[in-house]
């Protein structure tokens, strides 16, 4: 019966857990709805020129191939991937990757570059 | 378990999901990366969940009093385990959702061609499934007690560091100072409390030793080990309860062995005595042990103990060496003069290893105790209660309302698990009955 008792501690325990999460996660997309509804009205022709400065070096920049060093995947092709959104992109670029340092871009540029790398869809 | 230790209980599981939980929605605050999509959101909250339940798994184990009293060391130890298998279910769980969303990470998977903080996840999840594998496959893989306690320590290290530099490395929501100083400052406070117990506790139990002043043999191939404290008045004990017995080395020895104490509470002088029956690791050693040994003493600890009710009547029911907690507070109702009654219903396999049978024939004596010997193999003259203790030999020799006495229960599990289920029968509530079972680690 302890053991039981025990094992009903536990259970809760991993409901409350895993609910919570999903209310974190459920915030989290809420939270950032009207930030990510901005991401559109950013600057493309900014965001192209903060991408062939900083993504250059390892991506290929522009519409199709021929541009940057090729390296990695081409900016073009991350922006044909079905799941990438302008949030997965702010999400991305927020972070260090590469040779890209934790905090380069503030909230507009990353705007801009969010733009500009979704206007590449085909 | 009485209704303050139930509030406490439900304090403890409160506190125990704050810290679960807490650090887990402190990522929301300001300032913030923004938002993916839901289930990349939903898999690293579950992987900061995780993380911190593992980290957690070192303060259930650190043998706080505090915490284990409510519970019982029993529940403490299980939950222990069971959430190790939540805690690891939820730190796989956050990487295939991520694979799942994009197969192309998998490639995260390649030690030699992985970013550090991608290794740094492998190689946490690794320890992890490790740690859990030995934990549940110990016995089958023949692998020492002690060997698995080392390694049990090392591997629960690997994977809360190389979760935590996981998290750094990843860096999506540790980018602000203040975050990654709460989760690092977490994740050292959870370290600590190993250092605490393998290395502070020690320090100050090695200035509190005791040396053995008699080992005395008692029925059924069980010995009484009496142990006295040098140079410190001892501690106080409450009568059920128990203690980690370091005999050969210090108290920094990795394996100590948990036993009931079965001396009388009422003792002023600080002596204590454990019973131990031969069963074939440690505890076939016992009587070998030389008077005069050097010891140490981790305790007292464990809810078995009388709660201070006001109850009709005390039930004791012990099988074996589970006799042990149980002369410990008949011997402590005896000294105070307790005028309730008592019925011990001890279970034996046979008449000749009733432990302490003479002495508790004596105890009738000195309190309002009914003794129920129950054997497997009784002698052919036998006329006492034979085979084993279920609900039809609880009901002949308990007066109603059952419910209204306090019972006290240890054994092998298989008696418990019967005992258990006869009181459940008899509208016993489980918070008038305490069980403490031998192998709860």
């Amino acid at each position: 019966m302890r053991r039981l008792y025990a094992d009903r501690l536990v259970l809760f325990t991993a409901v409350i857990v895993v609910g919570l999460a999903a209310v974190f996660a459920w915030l989290r997309i809420n939270e950032d709805q009207a930030l990510a509804a901005q991401t559109t009205t950013g600057d493309v022709s900014n965001g192209q020129r903060l991408a062939e400065q900083h993504c250059a070096t390892c991506h290929r920049v522009g519409p199709a191939p021929g541009h940057g060093s090729g390296q990695v995947t081409p900016l073009f092709r991350v922006a044909a991937r079905p799941d990438t959104t302008a949030e997965s992109l702010r999400a991305f670029l927020s972070r260090p990757h590469g040779r890209i340092p934790p905090n380069t871009f503030s909230a507009e540029q990353v705007d801009d570059m969010a733009t500009y790398i979704l206007s590449l869809k085909p | 378990m009485n209704y303050f230790q139930s509030l406490r209980g439900a304090a403890w599981m409160a506190t125990y999901l704050f810290f679960i939980l807490a650090p887990l929605f402190s990522l929301m605050l300001t300032p913030h990366p923004p938002s993916r999509d839901f289930w990349t959101e939903f898999s690293a909250a579950i992987g900061y969940a995780g993380l911190a339940m593992i980290g957690l798994q070192f303060g259930l184990t650190a043998r706080f009093r505090y915490v284990t009293e409510p519970w019982g060391e029993d529940v403490i130890y299980h939950f222990h385990r069971q959430i190790s298998l939540v805690a690891l279910a939820l730190v796989i769980a956050h990487p295939v959702i991520l694979f799942t969303l994009r197969p192309e990470r998998l490639a995260a998977l390649n030690l030699v061609t992985a970013s550090w903080r991608a290794r740094y996840a492998s190689i946490s999840t690794y320890a992890l499934i490790a740690l859990v594998a030995l934990s549940l496959w110990r016995v089958r893989f023949r692998i020492r007690y002690e060997t698995w306690h080392v390694t049990h320590i090392v591997l629960a290290v690997v994977a809360v560091a190389a979760g935590l530099m996981h998290m750094v490395g990843w860096s999506f929501y540790l980018s602000s100072p203040w975050k990654r100083s709460l989760w690092v400052g977490l994740t050292l406070f959870w370290l600590a409390l190993l250092i605490y117990v393998r290395i502070v506790k020690p320090y100050f139990l090695l200035r509190r030793p005791y040396r053995v002043t008699e080992v005395r043999p008692e029925r059924g191939d069980t010995w009484t080990l009496s142990m006295e404290p040098i140079g410190h008045p001892g501690f106080r004990l409450s009568p059920g309860q128990f203690g980690w017995l370091t005999v050969y080395g210090t108290p920094f020895k990795i394996t100590a062995n948990p036993f009931s104490f079965s001396s009388s509470a009422a003792a002023s002088d600080g002596r204590v005595e454990m019973t131990i029956r031969s069963l074939g690791d440690f505890t076939s050693t016992v009587h070998s042990i030389p008077v005069g040994q050097r010891v140490y003493l981790d305790g007292p600890y464990g809810a078995f103990t009388l709660s201070g009710r006001s109850v009709d009547m005390i039930v004791l029911i012990a099988g074996g060496v589970g006799i042990a907690p149980m002369m410990s507070i008949l011997r402590t109702l005896a000294d105070r003069g307790d005028p309730r009654p008592v019925v011990l219903l001890y279970g034996n396999r046979d008449w000749e290893s009733v432990t302490f049978r003479e002495e508790l024939d004596m105890l009738t004596s000195r309190l309002h105790l009914k003794l129920v010997y129950v054997l497997d193999n009784p002698p052919e003259d036998w006329a006492g209660e034979s085979a084993f203790i279920n609900a039809e030999v609880l009901r002949r020799h308990l007066p109603e309302p059952y419910a209204a006495h306090e019972y006290f229960i240890c054994g092998p599990d298989a008696m418990m698990d019967t005992v258990e289920t006869a009181l459940t029968s008899m509208h016993v509530p489980m918070t008038k009955y305490h069980a403490e079972r031998y192998d709860f680690v």
